[in-house]
């Protein structure tokens, strides 16, 4: 029986392994890791999700293994007398360094990539912080419950003004074109969230953080909202429809033209 | 002790017993009783909780379907389904009843309750009556959350972060109403309850160890319960006052949380220039400290369960306690890793990231020293020990995840997915749900006096933890994909309906794992009555609890004993035996932990 037991917990890394390669490489389990990209934005986290989980592997799988195989080695079943030992200060120097070492090094190692996405970019600066010489979005976001609704600034380049174009719960976007865009809620706490970019942004009413990206191909994708907003949060989701920048210039016109501005 | 106190002490107690079963059983000040108050408490809550578990995967597995049997009597109105207002509801309270009403209560509340006095060799708590106190204001929380189940409209939902605006604002939730002011009423009791219990068990420890019994000597468990109510004493008044504050915005317009000019529903906000971050700040200020509230007794009593059964000192007793400190310290500097994407400056999140990676090392310290202490022991696969080191197993991967959210890059993909249930399922229920079973098979013996059977335990080990993993580890999966959490309908965009299928397999489980504590419940309730007789000692611990008879008597100790080494003095070649209690008791009333008729309970 004692075997048994250890054989159980030895299930756990071995198991545990077997899913997760098999999600990674697409056998047995099928569209089980990572969904697409579409995007630039996802290289640097899609990579850092990858070397997260291979050192978190290797650690669930040695601390696994070494777990059952004590179990099995030493069961009462197969021992006379436990060995009376009560510490190693090299044991512990080890397993405080090693991990020290791997956490340090796996902060510093991923810190660029947050500085890349959200610090180091011009359109950081919350909108209304003084920050005038700020460059005009492409699209304010206007989440409420339970959707969205998306402004453009039209033809003059600037929102607030009557030849802005509104669209609601579809985001129309020119691809291969870096894209920013404001958020704002008029009523609780909503997110807006693009799966296969990554990305995610909740949205506090009364700040209105700004988010950009680039989406690299033509097509329909989802944006959901991420932070429950109320009972109809699950079907708060949009389309986003990104076109070829000439197209997109086609349907901002259509829209302004029918309207007779 | 002087004799004449003692015979003082004495009568008082005779008195107490005397005094009927309102004083004995209800009001008491007796430190066990108050703990099986709470523990029983507590299991009934885990019933509760578990069965509106049922309820969210079902809605997962086959939304908007009517619920078999019991739907159309719960839902009339809705023909038998789940509606969303009613999904939010679910969640909200799972959240609630789980941490607040369960987990809290449990380890705290339940063993460090029971254990703590007889555990340093105390007759009773530091304030008896400020420990009655502290059970008794449970029961306004437990009365409020029910009215809150009941109120007119479909109760909280918020979740059991109550974010605002949405838990502030009253039209943004229409249906909540009452129901979320109760909500925080309950919070605020619990509180209450929790502050007065942690300064009684700091003082108690502190003040009240037997002769001979220094802090290094002390048990694990007791080394767990002390952090942790310093951690609850420093952090929930943080909560209190957040609590508070929500509590005035929502009926005297105070505006803490709210902006100015917001839209809800047809409803304008005027005049108010709150800010919704400032209760994410509060909050996860205490909450991320709260998490380890949740785990840090558990870590302290699974150390001695594994110490016990492997027959082995623990390894690295100083470090262990250095790094409980770290975690319990860091604990406070972390919380915004839970804010990652809310929009707070992205340079905190760099500072949090580091000290969210910061606060793995300790946790994995413990890992280490539990792998070190089961290496070369002699290890007895009781049922308590099974659960044991299945703690120790599911902690690692509910660690491991952690590291990885932790990662504020990675995190922006996986917040608010099932990456992040997944991750805090395996702390919570493959750590310390299993850690608190692990603890009742431990116990239960010196608790009431007759064994658990051993049998019908491991059976409930196995399912439960088979069907633990098939439930909560195919949670990763859906959170590499980007499956959304407390979403009533995941499915409705079309974007998951891939992901149905592992959804209905996870239900299943989950089913079958709830199914398998039946086993638990009839073992237990049929153990205290027919059960075989425990005897004081009969897992040959060290301890001091286990010097006295099972059930303890109403004082614990006849005499306070005088302490002559540490806990962990198992298989110590110096002795006869694998065990040596910590005490040294006169020369031939050794207990051996065989059944003996003088251990019969004077009742
Ligand atoms: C190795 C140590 C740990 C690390 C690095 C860690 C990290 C994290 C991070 C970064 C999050 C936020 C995820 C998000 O919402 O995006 C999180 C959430 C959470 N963690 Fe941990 N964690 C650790 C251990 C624990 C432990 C021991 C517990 C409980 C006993 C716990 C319970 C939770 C809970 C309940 C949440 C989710 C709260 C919510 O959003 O409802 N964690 N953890
Ligand atoms: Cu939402
Ligand atoms: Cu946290």
């Amino acid at each position: 029986m004692d075997r048994f037991w250890s054989l159980l917990f030895l299930a756990v890394p071995v198991l545990g392994l077997l899913i997760v390669l098999g999600a990674v490489f697409n056998v047995g389990l099928h569209d089980a890791w990572l969904p697409e990209s579409i995007g630039p934005r996802t290289k640097g986290i899609d990579y850092l999700f990858n070397l997260f989980h291979i050192i978190v592997a290797v650690v669930f799988v040695g601390t696994g293994l070494l777990l059952a195989f004590s179990l099995f080695r030493f069961r009462a079943t197969n021992r006379k007398v436990a060995s009376y030992v009560h510490k190693s200060i090299w044991l512990e120097l080890l397993w405080t360094i090693i991990p020290a070492g791997t956490l340090v090094f796996l902060a510093m190692h991923q810190l660029p990539y947050w500085q890349a996405n959200k610090e180091d970019h011009r359109a950081f600066e919350p909108a209304g912080a003084g920050s005038s010489d700020l460059e005009t979005p492409t699209v304010r976001v206007v989440a409420y419950q339970f959707g969205w609704r998306f402004i453009y600034p039209g033809l003059d380049g600037t929102f607030d003004t009557r030849d802005d174009v509104i669209s609601e719960n579809l985001l129309v976007l020119p691809s291969h074109q870096e894209i920013v865009a404001e958020l704002r809620s008029m009523d609780v706490i909503h997110s807006f969230a693009i799966n296969k970019l990554r990305l995610k942004q909740d949205i506090v009413p009364g700040l209105s953080p700004r988010i950009w990206f680039m989406i690299t191909q033509n097509g329909d994708w989802e944006i959901n909202c991420m932070e429950l907003c109320g009972w109809g949060h699950f079907r708060m989701s949009a389309r986003l429809r990104t076109v070829s920048p000439n197209d997109f210039e086609d349907w901002l016109m259509d829209i302004v033209q029918k309207r007779g501005y | 002790m002087k004799p004449a106190e003692s015979q003082f002490e004495n009568q008082e107690s005779s008195a107490d017993q005397r005094a009927g079963f309102l004083r004995r059983y209800v009001f008491s000040i007796d430190h066990k009783v108050i703990g099986l108050q709470f523990l029983f408490s507590a299991l009934i809550w885990l019933l509760v909780g578990g069965a509106l578990a049922m309820a969210i995967r079902w809605q997962m597995a086959w939304p908007w379907t009517r619920i078999p049997i019991i739907g159309s009597w719960l839902f009339q109105s809705e023909g038998g389904q789940i509606s969303p207002e009613f999904y939010t509801m679910l969640f909200t309270m799972h959240g609630t009843v789980m941490i607040f009403f369960v987990i809290i209560p449990l380890l705290l509340g339940a063993f460090g309750n029971y254990l703590i006095p007889l555990m340093i060799g105390a007759r009773d708590m530091a304030f008896p009556k400020l420990n009655m106190l502290s059970y008794w204001f449970m029961w306004p929380a437990f009365i409020s959350l029910l009215m809150a189940f009941f109120a007119p409209g479909y109760g909280p939902g918020a979740g059991w972060t109550a974010y605002p605006p949405l838990a502030t604002v009253w039209e943004a939730s229409p249906g909540s109403g009452w129901a979320q002011t109760l909500w925080l009423v309950s919070l605020l009791f619990v509180g209450i309850s929790s502050i007065l219990g942690s300064i009684n068990y700091i003082a108690t420890i502190l003040f009240l160890r037997a002769p001979g019994l220094d802090m290094f000597r002390l048990p694990m468990t007791i080394w767990g319960l002390l952090i942790t109510a310093i951690l609850q004493a420093l952090a929930l008044p943080v909560l209190t006052v957040a609590l508070m504050m929500q509590l005035m915005d929502r009926h005297l317009g105070t505006g803490f949380f709210t902006p100015d000019n917001l839209i809800i529903n047809n409803f304008e906000t005027v005049g108010t220039v709150g800010q919704p971050l400032l209760w994410q700040h509060l909050f996860w200020f205490y909450s991320h400290p709260a998490v380890y509230i949740m785990i840090l007794p558990i870590m302290g009593m699974v150390s001695d369960i594994l110490c016990c059964f492997a027959r082995k000192p623990l390894f690295g007793y100083r470090p262990m306690v250095y790094s409980m400190c770290a975690i319990a310290g860091m604990g406070f500097v972390v919380w915004g890793h839970h804010m990652f994407v809310s929009g707070m400056h992205p340079f905190m999140g760099t500072v949090f990231m580091i000290s969210t990676m910061m606060i793995a090392l300790p946790s994995s310290v413990k890992v280490f020293n539990w792998l070190a202490t089961l290496w070369g022991g002699r290890i007895h696969f009781t049922t308590s020990m099974l659960f044991s080191i299945s703690f120790v197993s599911m902690f690692i991967i509910g660690g491991l995840s952690g590291i990885v959210m932790a990662a504020n890059s990675i995190d922006e993909f996986v917040h608010d997915t099932y990456y992040i249930v997944a991750h805090f399922h395996y702390v919570l229920f493959g750590g310390t749900i299993m850690g608190v079973f692990a603890a009742l098979y431990f116990w239960f013996p010196k608790m009431f006096g007759r064994m658990l059977n051993e049998t019908a335990g491991k059976w409930h080990f196995l399912l439960t933890f088979i069907f633990l993993n098939g439930t909560f580890f195919p949670m990763h999966i859906l959170g590499w994909r980007g499956f959304p959490r407390r979403m009533a309908d995941p499915y409705f965009s079309g974007q998951f309906l891939d992901l149905l299928p592992l959804n209905r397999m996870i239900t299943w489980c989950a089913f079958a794992m709830a199914a398998a504590q039946l086993i638990f419940i009839v073992n237990f309730f049929y153990s205290m009555f027919w059960g075989p007789r425990a005897g004081k000692n009969p897992w040959h611990a060290n301890t001091l609890e286990w010097t006295v008879s099972s059930p303890p008597p109403h004082d614990n100790f006849e005499q306070i004993p005088t302490i002559t080494r540490g806990p962990y003095e198992y298989s110590n070649p110096e002795h006869g035996e694998d065990f040596w209690l910590q005490v040294d008791e006169p020369e031939g009333t050794v207990e051996n932990g065989k059944m003996s008729t003088e251990d019969v309970p004077e009742r």
